[in-house]
């Protein structure tokens, strides 16, 4: 544990210095150059700064969501907040979400078999559990990514499925761990945060969240959670 | 006036699309390579005037790139600036200590990195342009006939071309090499030039009559080497030299240099030029002395210095060096500061010139 903590606060100096430092450079740089040209851009120019901007923002919002949401959950103070939803909403509200980078690609495919679309849990940790895992299946793969749903006696099963890079064996035991990144794909961006969270949520929703994966093969991950009216 | 061209290699997509919009508004041209691999194939084929680059890159950093761009006679001249979030003294004085031009560190002021690419853009026009200037007096002064040509233009001439060919530039300009020789003899070595230029091969030498000055066919030997990249094909450095004189010893010792002047696209100093001049002046009657040096020069090196410094005259890389003498890359570069202290050298091809001078060496 205690080796695991030292890594940890190395991870999160590197991440927090990485994370932050690259989204305040584009923010900075490019409203230099707004600044420095009056505004006085051509319009393609200066839509793609303005657009280069926004995304920054957003990225370090997204982060330190991402680090408050984690923050809570670790203080046990995660609620789930559990309402009728429909599925079918829910997983058009994920797949149309232009800020995630599986946004609108064709790489996505989608197989739902529903009993009943109408679920009681909570939306958004699921959302959430089910944004991440497709955007760590689109990253680290480049072939496409099945999202398999179904609904049947109040349980609701979903499969995300990749042929991407896989996990190597020896990190399994790693992965949930915050800030954590493999090494076969460290050269990729990202925070080491998407799966941390993923735990957290489906813990809360009191479900079961499965990984099988082979090196170089893919990955797929298996979530079941139950109604809360069963 | 031409824009300069500048190579960013950095992982962070967002982060290099938006240098690339500072430096086009600034009247550069810019070119992404998102990963160390591809900035280093980048680094060949772009041919940049300056390279950006971040450090904090996988499976290849930054300092990876740049060890490997400084390798090779093409590359390790661009200037070099690293752009990182790390702060830490520690990283910046490692980087300077790699020989890396200057250092940026996210978040930047764009003027701050505007001014550092100007002042290295400028600096490195200044060193190419002092090499060009000395290169050139020291290519004057060779008997043999030097051109760069692309297989079929003549791009540059020294005077010896012109005294041997009695062709003014004027008029070398309308011709082609081929022009230069009669078709039977173009024929002989056409394939060869032509995979010297594809970067197939080597050098290679030819005997060839060439209708010299006086209207006559004269037999010459014709060197022909790759030399540098431009826009995609390699130029040819073409070398005649009169076949009686040939064999003789300084004239074969003056090719080397030419050589490895050109690969190693080093400027020479204007005293080393003024002692080359000397060399090559006195001819013959500077034997004794080289004798003199040689034994002083002989003595004071060391056995593994003297074997680095012949690995050296042949070109070969630190890496391959290490490797053949089972040392490390360190070990190497510690012998090779060496040889240039003992030689009064600025850099390992002044050592090399030294030591094919004063005869140090058999290649």
């Amino acid at each position: 544990m205690e080796q695991s903590d030292s890594y940890n606060v190395k991870q999160i100096i590197s991440s927090l210095s990485h994370e932050l430092r690259t989204p305040l450079t584009i923010l900075s740089s490019n409203l230099q150059l707004l600044k420095d040209h009056q505004f006085k851009l051509e319009d393609e120019l200066r839509k793609e700064t303005f657009q280069l901007c926004e995304e920054a923002l957003h990225s370090v919002t997204q982060f330190l969501d991402d680090i408050h949401f984690l923050n809570i959950a670790n203080k046990g103070e995660l609620r789930k907040k559990s309402k009728k939803f429909s599925i079918d909403h829910m997983i058009n509200h994920i797949l149309n979400d232009h800020h995630t980078k599986f946004y609108h690609s064709p790489r996505i495919k989608t197989e739902i078999h529903l009993e009943d679309d109408s679920f009681l849990s909570d939306e958004l940790l699921l959302s959430k559990a089910i944004t991440n895992l497709l955007d760590n299946a689109y990253k680290f793969s480049g072939k496409e990514v099945w999202l398999k749903l179904t609904n049947a006696n109040k349980c609701l099963t979903i499969e995300i499925e990749d042929q991407g890079a896989g996990i190597p064996a020896r990190e399994m035991d790693l992965i949930f761990m915050p800030f954590y990144r493999c090494d076969n794909v460290k050269m990729l961006s990202g925070s080491g945060l998407g799966l941390s969270i993923t735990q957290q949520a489906i813990n809360c929703l009191n479900g079961e969240i499965k990984i099988e994966s082979t090196l170089t093969k893919g990955t797929k991950v298996k979530l079941k959670i139950l109604s809360d009216e069963f | 006036m031409n824009s300069k061209k500048i190579l960013i290699i950095e992982d962070d997509l967002a982060l290099s699309k938006t240098l690339k919009n500072v430096l086009k508004l600034n009247n550069y041209e810019a070119n992404i390579a998102s990963t160390g691999a591809e900035g280093i194939q980048k680094a060949y084929e772009y041919c940049p005037d300056l390279i950006l680059c971040d450090i904090n890159m996988k499976p290849i950093d930054g300092y990876q790139v740049y060890n490997i761009l400084k390798d090779s006679a093409l590359t390790s001249r661009i200037p070099f600036i690293f752009i990182t979030g790390r702060s830490e003294l520690n990283d910046i004085r490692f980087g300077l200590e790699l020989g890396v031009d200057d250092y940026i560190v996210k978040p930047f002021e764009n003027e701050e990195l505007l001014k550092s690419i100007k002042v290295r853009i400028e600096k490195y026009e200044k060193l190419v342009n002092i090499g060009k200037n000395d290169y050139n007096t020291l290519l004057n002064l060779s008997p043999n006939g030097v051109f760069v040509f692309d297989g079929e233009t003549i791009y540059e001439t020294n005077k010896a071309f012109h005294d041997l060919t009695g062709l003014s530039e004027t008029e070398v300009k309308k011709i082609t090499f081929k022009d230069l020789i009669t078709n039977k003899q173009y024929e002989k070595i056409e394939g060869r030039i032509m995979k010297c230029s594809n970067g197939l091969s080597g050098n290679f030498s030819e005997e060839i009559q060439i209708k010299t000055a006086n209207g006559n066919f004269e037999k010459f030997v014709l060197h022909v080497s790759p030399s540098q990249k431009y826009n995609g094909f390699t130029l040819l450095i073409g070398l005649l030299s009169p076949k009686e004189q040939a064999g003789e010893p300084t004239q074969m010792e003056y090719q080397k240099i030419v050589n490895i002047l050109e690969e190693e696209k080093i400027h020479v100093s204007g005293h080393l030029a003024n002692k080359l001049h000397e060399a090559f002046e006195n001819g013959n009657g500077t034997s004794h002395s080289i004798t003199t040096t040689t034994l002083v020069a002989k003595s004071v090196f060391s056995k593994r210095e003297q074997e680095v410094l012949t690995l050296s005259c042949k070109g070969l890389p630190i890496k391959i060096i290490a490797d053949q003498l089972s040392i490390s890359d360190r070990t190497v570069e510690k012998h090779r500061a060496s040889l240039m202290e003992k030689t009064g050298a600025k850099n390992i091809v002044e050592v090399i010139i030294y030591a094919l001078k004063n005869d140090l060496v058999e290649i």
